[in-house]
């Protein structure tokens, strides 16, 4: 394989990008509060989701991160919940070269039910932090 | 030996593309982003629309040494839509993060689209937060 060759292969496998939605919409966002959505009252719970990527000698993928299940993962913890206020991503990674590579996703907040949600369970309404 | 070395830079090479493949696909990479709200409810009534907007910032890096464009960053996207058109929030929203992990041109792209809405006149926000609620840094 000539030198070109490999450079254009090179090339094209790393032009290999992806497309990542961070949360599929249809969301509500805001960098304002929206007290008429959805409030951190008493009934809401301080979560944290998680969702890690990791790779094994450089070119095992083992698992998948995605903001959207690092969501999920932080709704799950508050039954009815359908928003979180006060939200934020963080990211960590660890990478012990050239074995393993971990890179998760955070998020934190307080979920709450939304004022269009149905009734929140019991386990919703636990006093915030 | 020749071909033994040329081999073993090749693997590395592909290694390495490789990694930067598997890091593009870790979601939120220059996606940090700290919001009040996020909710897959619907908007409340209240509110009118005010625009449907589709907007990006990019970041381009050339060989590490070149760089232009803007912070790829949601929060900073979604705080530059609504003080462009005036909004309290993005409804039927989608943020996507798109990158190009590429070693000669690396791209970094965050998109917004959605609808642009604002508090009615009539429409007062209510208070009473135990948790406050803090806006964005940016």
């Amino acid at each position: 394989m000539s030198t070109l060759s490999r450079a254009a292969l090179l090339l094209a496998l790393s032009g290999l990008g992806c497309t990542t939605q961070t949360i599929p919409g249809p969301l509500v966002v805001s960098t304002r509060p929206v007290p008429e959505l959805a409030t951190g009252g008493k009934s809401a719970k301080r979560v944290t989701g998680e969702s890690c990527a990791r790779a094994v000698l450089l070119i095992i993928p083992v698992g998948i991160g995605t903001v959207e299940s690092a969501y999920k993962d932080a709704l799950e913890q508050a039954p009815g919940a359908d928003t979180i206020v006060n939200y934020e991503e963080r990211f960590t990674t660890l990478f012990i070269f050239p074995f393993y590579y971990e890179q998760c996703t955070e998020v934190h907040g307080y979920a709450v039910a939304s004022t269009s949600a149905p009734a929140a369970p019991a386990a919703a309404s636990e006093p915030a932090d | 030996m020749m071909v033994e070395g040329t081999g073993s830079r090749a693997w590395w090479a592909f290694a390495v593309v490789t990694l930067c493949g598997i890091l593009g696909c870790a979601p939120g990479i220059g996606g940090r982003a700290s919001f009040p709200v996020v909710s897959k409810a619907k908007i409340p009534d209240g509110f009118e629309k005010v625009a449907q907007v589709d907007e990006s910032r990019c970041t381009h890096v050339v060989l590490f040494f070149w760089a232009w464009g803007e912070d790829a960053n949601h929060e900073a996207l979604v705080t530059d839509i609504l003080e462009k058109y005036k909004g309290d929030a993005i409804a039927e929203a989608e943020l996507t993060f798109f990158y190009i992990p590429a070693i000669l041109y690396n791209q970094s792209c965050a998109e917004v689209k959605g609808t642009v809405v604002r508090r009615s006149s009539s429409g007062a926000p209510p208070s009473s937060d135990t948790v406050p609620q803090k806006e964005a840094s940016r």
